[in-house]
C-alpha cells in the first residue's frame, strides 16, 4: 500500500490532455494580502482621512477670510422701514431695528451713535 | 518564525493543490481563490494544529471548498445564471484530442465526490494510498477500492473512445 497509484491513473488521464499547470505568479502575494489586509491598507485610509480634514479646514478658513465685508447704505426708504422719519434727523426709539432684505429675510440692525469728535 | 514555515508550506503545496482543485472547478481564478481561502483558514488555526497535520488539513479544506463551489456552480447552471466553465485547451492538440479531452472532463465530472477525490489526489497531487487515506481519514484499502471503482466508471463513460484511450 506504499506504492503510488499515480502511474495507473496517469495512463488514463495522460499529460498531453491534462498537462501540469503553473498557478498564477501572484499567488503568495495574494495570500499575504488576505492574511494581513488591515496592515496593508491602514496607512492609506488614515492618510486620506487626514487629507480630507485638511482640505475642509483650508476651505472653511478660505471662505471666512475671502468673503467681502458687507457694506450697508441706508436710504430714505430704509429709514421708513426702521420707523424713522426720512426727512428728519430724529434718533430711533431703540438702538435696534429690522430691515427687510429681499422677500424672505429680515436683518436685525443695531444702530450705534457716531463718536463725537473730541476737541483738540 | 511561524509565518515563514506557513509560507514555505504554501510554496510547496501551491502547485499540486492548484492542479487538483483546478480539475474540480475548471477555472484558474476560482482554483487559485479556493487554494488561498483554504490557506487563510489554516492560518487562522495554525497555532492549534500539529505541523505534521498541516498538509492534510490544507488539502481537506481545499477539497471541501472545491466540492461546495462545484455544487453551487451546478445550481447556477441549472437555473441558467452561469455559463459552464471550460477547461484550458492545449493549443498543440488536434480536434480529436480536444474532443477526447472534453469527454474525459465530462467523465471526471460524472464521478461521485468520493471517487473524484481519490482520483484527483492520486493523479495530480501524486499521493500514495496511505497518504490519501490519512488525508480523508479512511483505510488505504478503501482508497484502493475507490480508485478501482473510479477507473471502471471512467472506462465505461469513455467506451466510445476505445483505441484512442488506454
Amino acid at each position: 500500500m506504499t506504492q503510488t497509484p499515480y502511474q495507473q491513473i496517469q495512463d488514463l488521464l495522460p499529460d498531453e490532455l491534462f498537462p501540469e499547470l503553473d498557478p498564477p505568479a501572484h499567488g503568495l502575494a495574494g495570500l499575504r494580502l488576505r492574511l494581513h489586509p488591515a496592515k496593508e491598507s491602514a496607512p492609506f485610509s488614515w492618510f486620506w482621512v487626514l487629507a480630507m480634514v485638511a482640505i475642509v479646514l483650508v476651505w472653511a478658513f478660505g471662505i471666512q477670510f475671502a468673503r467681502p465685508k458687507a457694506q450697508l447704505t441706508f436710504s430714505a426708504a430704509d429709514r421708513v422701514v426702521l420707523g424713522l422719519d426720512p426727512a428728519s434727523n430724529e434718533k430711533p426709539a431703540s438702538n435696534q431695528g429690522q430691515l427687510q432684505v429681499g422677500p424672505n429675510y429680515i436683518m436685525i440692525v443695531s444702530l450705534q451713535a457716531e463718536p463725537t469728535p473730541t476737541s483738540p | 518564525m511561524d509565518i515563514e514555515r506557513f509560507e514555505a508550506l504554501y510554496l510547496s503545496l501551491e502547485k499540486p493543490l492548484f492542479n487538483t482543485v483546478y480539475r474540480w472547478v475548471w477555472s484558474e481564478q476560482e482554483a487559485l481563490d479556493i487554494v488561498q481561502d483554504a490557506f487563510a483558514e489554516v492560518w487562522a488555526v495554525w497555532e492549534r494544529i500539529r505541523p505534521d497535520q498541516a498538509k492534510a488539513y490544507v488539502y481537506r479544506t481545499a477539497l471541501n471548498k472545491a466540492a461546495n463551489h462545484r455544487r453551487r456552480q451546478k445550481l447556477w447552471q441549472w437555473i441558467g445564471l452561469d455559463a459552464e466553465s471550460s477547461s484550458k485547451h492545449n493549443p498543440a492538440l488536434d480536434l480529436e484530442q480536444k474532443k477526447l479531452q472534453e469527454a474525459l472532463k465530462k467523465a471526471l465530472d460524472g464521478l461521485s465526490r468520493d471517487h473524484r477525490q481519490v482520483i484527483l489526489l492520486a493523479r495530480f497531487a501524486e499521493m500514495t494510498y496511505v497518504e490519501i487515506g490519512e488525508m480523508l481519514a479512511i483505510p488505504p484499502g478503501t482508497v484502493a477500492s475507490r480508485i478501482n471503482k473510479a477507473i471502471q466508471h471512467l472506462r465505461v463513460a469513455l467506451k466510445d473512445w476505445q483505441g484512442e484511450w488506454p
